[in-house]
């Protein structure tokens, strides 16, 4: 077995930077925004505040902290086949009315997303307070929530962004990825 | 920010933020993407 490049061009500083330059196109960075904040407030934040609210709240140890995170692995798993099922089979019937629609089309699909995240969100906050000492399912039902919104919002904004300029697809990948963590890394420290 | 401001008023800050950062901004990507694209015009859909 013998390893090797696939692609002997050589590598330039400017590769590593280059998916920056995606800022110029609005149809890029307005996904990749709107996915950071919904990926901060519905991911990023639950998953961290969970050990912590539920933590003081309830007094759970480690193990009880771990279990909670399996809603948020269902939620996601639910609204990864239905975002990606969903954005295709909203697209391909669109299409058989006739011409091809454009992109923007497929932007009727992250509301649903937004709505999700948002009602996951606050019912995950609302009732984490509501339970007092005593732990109950809901909150762990809004984070389950939040997370499928999550999931359709991601796959519906992506797929857009890549669908306008289908060229620069990993680039885009790349610059929706940096915005998307560095948006997450610095939410938390309020 | 759990601190400061409670769990409730975060939950209605969250949803300020996803509204008028992600939600919004969508409305207007929907309304206005066609055209934006239009002007790189190095790729036409």
């Amino acid at each position: 077995m013998t390893f090797g490049r696939i692609d002997p061009t050589p590598l330039r500083f400017y590769d590593f930077i280059q998916p920056l330059s995606m800022v110029k196109y609005l149809s890029v960075v307005i996904p990749a925004v709107a996915y950071a904040m919904v990926f901060l407030m519905s991911s990023v934040l639950v998953t961290v505040e969970i050990p912590q609210l539920f933590g003081e709240a309830f007094h759970f140890n480690a193990q009880q902290l771990g279990l909670q995170f399996l809603a948020i692995i269902i939620g996601s798993v639910i609204g990864e086949q239905l975002g990606g099922v969903l954005s295709d089979k909203w697209m391909t019937l669109r299409a058989r009315k006739g011409a091809r629609p454009p992109p923007e089309y497929r932007l009727w699909l992250s509301y649903i997303g937004f709505i999700l995240a948002i009602v996951g969100y606050v019912v995950f906050l609302v009732q984490t307070k509501n339970a007092g000492t005593h732990w109950n399912i809901t909150p762990l039902v809004g984070a389950a929530i939040a997370a499928a919104g999550n999931q359709i919002v991601t796959t519906v904004l992506i797929t857009y962004a890549v669908d306008c300029h289908h060229e620069e697809a990993a680039s885009i990948g790349v610059f929706i990825t940096f915005v998307r963590q560095i948006w997450g890394f610095i939410g938390p420290f309020w | 920010m759990f601190e400061n401001c409670g769990l409730v008023i975060s939950a209605g800050i969250g949803v300020a933020l996803m509204a008028g950062v992600s939600a919004l901004p969508t409305v207007l990507l929907q309304w206005r993407g066609q055209s934006w694209r239009m002007k790189h015009a190095d790729y036409v859909q």
